[in-house]
This record gives structure tokens, C-alpha cells and sequence, in this order.
């Protein structure tokens, strides 16, 4: 067991320094030059105009551009070790204020959209699995595929337009009260909710077809006893891995939905971070997204034994 | 047994709760009116309250104030300065209007103006290489001297640029400024950086008498077109700009709005990749491109009545220094094809593409995607072009990656967001545009580097846009450097009952008005 986590420990902190490191060494290949893009966004605030040669000259000089990439990085890997991200070149705010003041949005949208997905997708997945082939199973499947394939930001216009400007329930924009969180969270949960749907149905008729059920069958068991404690426990195994990569999904950020609703989620300030090559931002920004997904895989490794004791036994 | 029944009616249960909370909480958000507040809806983000930093939204939410300012109809008028003058040829005088007071009720001194501009242009090179200020000083306390780097006349409208803002020093221990105290018809109050939210209220003492709105909200990052469409129509902002092109109609039928659509100074314009090379460095075919584009087509089906088609002058109309004698390049594609057939293109195999000692005419014409109106224009460029015998290939994207491809064979763009009023003076665009040290495209002409050399030193208002016009002459009608297409013109929405707003063309993109009520 102890062995096993100083393992995980050990991979964990691999897979930070490789992405972190990646990012930095990428950043350096996006088009235009650092330097010029920066001085555009700091001091003119319009991509649209050229900066003087003065004032690249500022940039480099203000930010330390003229060193090698590598002597770069090396300072901002043992800032960051201590605990410190950096400031914003844009800004001039600390980085880890710039993502904590995202933090509650993100999480709050992310979490509310994933449990929207499971009362949803769950539920409707038995239901579809267990009257296979029926209307219900049709009028499901049919959904989700409809559900799956709406683009997102069409579909969050069109909720807009129906539940704020028809109907007059939601605000349209913004972030504050719970009210604001409904229509991004419906429109986010869709699309996982469909993806959830099809995976408990497809999953279930599998384990349907498996001896045990057959078995269980032939014990004499009642149907429902057969569907959750035998083949829906099993059936839950690949669904809870896709919950846990569409909440590291939903926690990296939604740029096109943020942008949409105004929503000051981390995937806006990653999105403007890499326009205006604010690296410090960035490398924020994904440091903490890796730290995300790497918690949540964590989590979930830990949700497995709990359905399915046979896992972790050893 | 019961389990089955129970676990789904329960977390349906839930889900109803949850929504039924979520829709009564947004009922009670909708309800909420006001009586003298406004709600406006932004489409850029503020990203800094510092005066040092901001870019122009303390100016434009009138907070911040400069010593000048510009009038809606391009006139350089006092501000916080009642009078200035020059005083011999590189140095100018500015005599405070000695009633200002600051919002925390402090008076407005010859030291606040100095700390001020020195801070910004500390903090803030953009705005030092566009002051040109070498030296600030104070003559007493409501005189301030300042010393330019070179002899300028255009130090005035210069400091109407709404980053020159004067501001009392209030840095926190980081040197950085978080609640702006300055001058202005409204004081700040709060800027909430999660939510990209700027409150604003009434200055009571303000100079000029107090504005009528009691407070202002300002709703930044509101960047989706469709959104902010939505956001006016249902009611939760009162004032927004720019909703789609095609919405226009929809929304001026809408009874509870108002829709306002004026002149602004940005346009949309053809710019080549490198005027120094082929095929671009023969006039003629600079001309033959300039004769193809169907300008009133561009104005009336796709800009939709936000624009105008140019005259042949990327300057707006209305300005003193503008040439209004251009002869402009017509849409004539006759012309076009005898111009490039006297330079020497022609189809020889017959394939509709121009070619030249066996180059066919196949550029690419890039734009970015952030306008909504650029992508369009670029396919409409594009077909224009192929009625000349020009094969364009039409690229969107990031406005970086563009600037990258510069030096490809027939690179050329469609920009927008032209703005020429940035500084409301000539030197500004004309200078930025066609000065062959700053140009980024290669176009070199020592006459227009002298004229407009000579115009910035020169204090004679009619002889200095006698010499404006003059490069105006030279870059548009005789070099054809660049291609103006079209005006931009703002939409602004508010609800009907939002009164007093008189638009200020002048400014970048628009500026709120201290007359706007509530009826």
C-alpha cells in the first residue's frame, strides 16, 4: 500500500514536470513574436496596432526575454517550487490570484453540470438498457444523439433565447446568484448527460450477457435485484472513468461557453493568457489543470473499490 | 425492492427542487428596475482599474479626465486645462481650471498633473512614445510647463488621449492602483474582477453640474455578439454596442428599444504584405487592386448599413484635416485589367488566372475572425478579385499568425478596426501608417516622411493640415500604399427609455454622456 502511493506520488510529480515543461518549450512556437505580441497587449490593449521598437525593447527588458528559454524556465521552476507563480505580465496581479478569483466559478459551473449529467444520464441509461428495443429505448438513444451532436454555443443560444428572452426565467449573462449558473450548467450538462446515457446502456446490455447474470437468473432472482445489485454495479465501472474525464474537462474550461455567458471560468483566462503570451498565466493556469485531472484520477481510483471490491483487493 | 423505486424519484425530486430555486432566484433578478441607473453592457474586458493601466474605459465611463478633450465634432477643448499655449518652439504651457475638485473632495493642483503623467509614462511606455514629453514641471500651482522631444504641435489633442488621465496617487504597497480617485462626471466605487463588473456613481460636485444617473454599471467581457443581442432584448443591460450585423432590422422594430447607428473613426481597409516586392511594388498593380473592389456592394450587403463605403480616404469625414479632393479609385474592373495588362499580366494558356513570365497571379488574402465583418469582406474581396484575373486564396486567422506570413509572395489583408482617432490628431494615423520608420509593409516615400515630418513642428493650424492633406494625396490617390474599403459605423441599443445619449465619434469606440436619464 505504501509502496503503491510513493509510486503514485512519484508519477504524479513526472507528469507535472513534463507538461509544465512542454507548455513552456511550446509557447516559444506560438506565431509572432513574443515580444511584439506582448508590448501589443500590455501597453497598446489592441492586437490591431504595431508597437514602436522602444517599447519591445521595454518588454524584453522588463521581462527578462533576451535570456536562453532554458534559464527561463529554470527561474520559473524554482519560483514556483517555493510556492510562487509569478505575476501577470498583463495585469501585474499574482498569478495565483488570477486563477483563485476564477476558482469558485469554474468549479461551481464544472460540478453543477456533472451532477446534472449523472441524474440524467444515469437514470435514463438503465431505463433505456433494461427496455431494450422498446419506444422508450428509441425516444432515449434518439435523444442522446441529439444531445451529443447539437454544437454547444448554438445550443446555449437557443436556451437563452427561449428561457431568458421568451420566457423571462434565467438572466442571460453573467455571474453572481445561483440563477446565472442554470442555463451554462443545462448546456454543459447536455452533452455529458447524452455521453453518460449511452455508456450505462451500452455498458449494462454487456454485463447483461455475462454468465453471472445468467446465473443470477437462474437462482431465481427478481429482475430488479439482478439490475442493481449484479449488473448495475459492474455496468458503473467505465461510466465513472468518462464522469471523471469530463469533470477534468469541465474544470480546465469551457472557453466557447465562458465566452458565451460572460462566465469568468479558467478556460477565458487561459484562452486571453495565449493571445497575449502572458506565460506566467499560462504556465499557472495549466499547472493547475494538471493538478485537477491528476486529483480527480485519484479520487475516481479510489471510488473503484467501493463498487467493485475485486479492485484494489491486492 | 423499494430502493429502485425510491432512487430515482428522490434525485428527481432534487432536480426539481434545485430548478425551481434557480428559476425563482432568476425571476426575482429580472424583476429588479431601476429608476436613474444604467446597465451597460461591454464587449472587451477591463482587465486593470489602474489609471497607468486601463485602456481608455476610465475615460470613456467618464472617471478620468485629461487635461484636454475632443468634441463630437473633432475640436480639441479645455478639460481639466482652461487655456494653453506655446512658449518657444519645443515647450508649451497649460493654465489649470482652478475649480476641479478630485472625488474625495481634494482640489486639483499643478503637482497632481505632474505625479500623474509621470507615474503613467513610468509605468506605461506606450504612453510615454505617444506624449513625446520630455520634461514636466510645475510653474505654480495651477501652471504646468511641459518640454517636448522634439518641436510638436499636436502636444493638445495629445493630451486628450484617454490614457493621459489625471489621477491622485493612491498606490497601495505594491505601487499599484486599485480605486482610482480623478475628476470625472462619475466615481468609482468598486471593480470586481471575477466578474468583470465596474460600479459607478454620481459625482455630485462635479464642475459642470452632476449627471443625472445616479449610478452606472458596467458589464465588461460580454464578447459573443448573440449574447449581447440577448442580454438588451430580455432587459438586463440598458445599454450595449455592437450587436450582430443582421440584427439590426429585428431590433428596431423591437418597441422597447432604441437603436442608434453613428460614424466612428475606424474603417476597414485592403493592406499589402510588402509594398518593396513583387507584385505589389508596381504601382499599377497596386492601382488595378484599388480599381476591383466594389466598395458600395461591401457598405450595403455586408455591412448592412454599419458602414459607409470609402471615398478613397481611410480619414473620416468631417475631420480639418482631411483632403476631401481625393479622386478615389472607382470600382472599375476595365480599368483594372488594361492596368495590369499594361504592367505585363495577362492570361496566356487561357486558365482565367493572370500570369507573368510564367507566374500566375495566386495570392492569399488573410484577415482574423474577431470582427464580425472582416471574414465576409475577405470573400467578397476575393471574388472581385477573380473577375480581374487574380486567384486569391481567402486565410482567417489569429491577427500574430497573419503578421508572421508578411513576407509572402502577394500577401495581403483586409484589417479592421482602423481607428484614426486613437490620438485626435493627424500625426497619429498618418504618422503610425505611412512613416517609412514605422511602417511595417515597406512603404518608403520621402516626400510623405518630410511632409509629415515637417507638418509635427508645424504650430499654423491651416498650413499644418494644408501639409495632412498633401500626404493624404500622395499615399491615397498617387502611391495607392493602402486600400480603404469602407467607414465603420457603431450600433448602439438601449432600452426606450434611456434618454440624452449624444455619441462622440471622436472617441475609441464610444464614450457614455453625462446627459443620459432614465424617463
Amino acid at each position: 500500500m505504501f509502496f503503491n502511493f510513493v509510486k503514485r506520488l512519484g508519477i504524479f510529480c513526472l507528469v507535472l514536470i513534463i507538461s509544465t515543461t512542454l507548455v513552456f518549450f511550446m509557447l516559444h512556437s506560438l506565431p509572432g513574436e513574443k515580444a511584439v505580441v506582448m508590448a501589443k497587449y500590455i501597453f497598446l490593449g489592441s492586437v490591431e496596432l504595431n508597437p514602436s521598437n522602444e517599447e519591445i525593447q521595454l518588454v524584453k527588458d522588463k521581462f527578462d526575454l533576451d535570456r536562453s528559454l532554458i534559464s527561463q524556465y529554470i527561474s520559473w521552476a524554482g519560483a514556483a517550487l517555493h510556492g510562487d507563480l509569478g505575476r501577470s505580465y498583463k495585469s501585474n496581479d499574482p498569478v495565483s490570484q488570477e486563477i483563485l478569483i476564477r476558482l469558485p466559478a469554474t468549479i461551481t459551473l464544472a460540478f453543477v453540470s456533472v451532477l446534472m449529467s449523472l441524474f440524467i444520464g444515469i437514470p435514463l441509461g438503465i431505463l433505456a438498457a433494461v427496455k431494450q428495443n422498446s419506444i422508450t429505448d428509441y425516444i432515449c438513444s434518439s435523444t442522446a444523439v441529439l444531445g451529443i451532436s447539437m454544437p454547444n454555443f448554438w445550443l446555449a443560444l437557443l436556451l437563452m433565447l427561449v428561457f431568458s428572452l421568451k420566457l423571462n426565467l434565467t438572466p442571460t449573462i453573467g455571474y453572481g446568484g445561483l440563477s446565472h449558473l442554470i442555463l451554462p450548467a443545462v448546456t454543459l450538462g447536455t452533452a455529458s448527460s447524452a455521453v453518460i446515457m449511452r455508456l450505462t446502456r451500452s455498458s449494462m446490455l454487456e454485463v447483461m450477457r455475462q454468465d453471472y447474470i445468467r446465473a443470477a437468473r437462474g437462482k431465481g432472482l427478481s429482475r430488479k435485484s439482478i439490475f442493481i445489485t449484479h449488473a448495475l454495479r459492474n455496468a458503473l465501472i467505465p461510466v465513472i472513468t468518462i464522469i471523471g474525464l469530463e469533470f477534468g474537462h469541465l474544470l480546465g474550461g469551457t472557453v466557447i461557453i465562458e465566452t458565451i455567458f460572460a462566465w469568468p471560468g479558467i478556460g477565458r483566462l487561459l484562452i486571453d493568457s495565449i493571445s497575449a503570451r502572458d506565460i506566467p498565466v499560462i504556465q499557472g493556469c495549466v499547472l493547475f489543470i494538471t493538478l485537477m485531472y491528476m486529483l480527480l484520477n485519484f479520487a475516481i481510483d479510489a471510488v473503484y473499490p467501493l463498487i467493485d471490491p475485486r479492485i484494489g483487493g491486492n | 425492492m423499494t430502493k429502485i423505486r425510491t432512487t430515482p424519484i428522490k434525485s428527481m425530486l432534487l432536480i426539481a427542487t434545485i430548478i425551481a430555486c434557480m428559476l425563482f432566484s432568476g425571476c426575482m433578478a429580472a424583476l429588479g428596475s431601476s429608476d436613474q441607473k444604467l446597465v451597460v453592457g461591454e464587449v472587451w474586458t477591463m482587465g486593470s482599474a489602474d489609471p497607468a493601466m486601463h485602456n481608455y474605459e476610465l475615460n470613456n465611463f467618464l472617471v478620468a479626465e485629461g487635461l484636454t478633450s475632443i468634441s463630437p465634432d473633432f475640436k480639441i477643448v479645455p478639460c481639466l486645462a482652461d487655456s494653453w499655449e506655446t512658449v518657444g518652439s519645443d515647450s508649451w504651457r497649460f493654465h489649470l481650471n482652478k475649480n476641479v475638485e478630485f472625488h474625495d473632495g481634494s482640489k486639483l493642483t499643478a503637482d497632481d498633473v505632474v505625479s500623474s503623467l509621470e507615474r503613467t509614462m513610468k509605468m506605461n511606455p506606450s504612453v510615454t512614445g505617444q506624449l513625446n514629453i520630455k520634461k514636466i514641471s510645475k510653474a505654480d500651482d495651477y501652471t504646468i510647463d511641459i518640454t517636448t522631444n522634439t518641436s510638436d504641435a499636436s502636444l493638445p489633442a495629445r493630451m486628450a488621449y484617454g490614457r493621459a488621465s489625471i489621477y491622485k496617487i493612491n498606490e497601495n504597497s505594491d505601487g499599484t492602483i486599485s480605486t482610482p480617485i480623478c475628476t470625472g462626471p462619475f466615481k468609482f466605487v468598486s471593480y470586481d474582477k471575477a466578474s468583470d463588473t465596474l460600479e459607478l456613481a454620481k459625482n455630485e460636485k462635479y464642475r459642470g453640474g452632476a449627471p443625472k444617473l445616479d449610478s452606472v454599471t458596467i458589464r465588461f467581457g460580454i464578447g459573443d455578439a448573440n449574447a449581447r443581442q440577448m442580454a438588451i432584448e430580455s432587459g438586463e443591460v440598458d445599454f450595449t454596442t455592437e450587436p450582430p450585423l443582421g440584427s439590426t432590422k429585428s431590433l428596431q422594430s423591437n418597441s422597447n428599444l432604441n437603436v442608434t447607428i453613428h460614424p466612428l473613426c475606424q474603417g476597414y481597409k485592403l493592406k499589402f504584405g510588402d509594398i518593396s516586392k513583387a507584385p505589389y511594388d508596381d504601382v499599377s498593380v497596386r492601382r488595378a487592386i484599388a480599381y476591383s473592389v466594389d466598395r458600395k456592394s461591401i457598405a450595403d450587403d455586408i455591412l448592412l448599413g454599419r458602414g459607409k463605403a470609402s471615398d478613397g480616404n481611410a480619414l473620416t469625414p468631417g475631420l480639418a484635416w482631411r483632403n476631401n479632393d481625393l479622386k478615389g479609385y472607382s470600382y472599375d474592373t476595365k480599368k483594372a485589367k488594361d492596368l495590369l495588362s499594361e504592367a505585363g499580366w495577362k492570361d496566356t494558356d487561357g486558365d482565367g488566372i493572370l500570369d507573368k513570365d510564367g507566374k500566375p497571379f495566386k495570392i492569399t488574402l488573410y484577415t482574423w475572425p474577431q470582427r464580425p465583418a472582416l471574414p465576409s469582406i475577405a470573400q467578397a474581396v476575393q471574388s472581385q478579385f477573380k473577375e480581374i484575373g487574380i486567384d486569391a486564396d481567402v486565410r482567417i486567422m489569429e491577427w500574430d499568425a497573419i503578421s508572421d506570413r508578411a513576407d509572402e509572395w502577394g500577401m495581403i489583408s483586409v484589417a479592421g478596426g482602423d481607428a484614426c482617432m486613437m490620438i485626435p490628431d493627424p500625426s497619429y494615423y498618418l504618422e503610425g501608417q505611412f512613416l517609412s520608420s514605422n511602417d511595417d509593409y515597406h512603404y518608403k516615400n520621402a516626400k510623405v516622411d518630410e511632409l509629415i515630418l515637417k507638418a509635427r513642428s508645424t504650430f499654423d493650424e491651416d498650413k499644418r493640415n494644408d501639409l495632412y492633406k498633401q500626404v493624404q494625396k500622395i499615399v491615397y490617390d498617387e502611391d495607392c500604399a493602402q486600400i480603404p474599403i469602407a467607414f465603420h459605423y457603431l450600433c448602439v441599443v438601449t432600452k426606450k427609455d434611456v434618454k440624452g445619449y449624444v455619441p462622440n465619434p471622436a472617441h475609441h469606440d464610444y464614450c457614455i454622456s453625462s446627459g443620459i436619464y432614465r424617463e
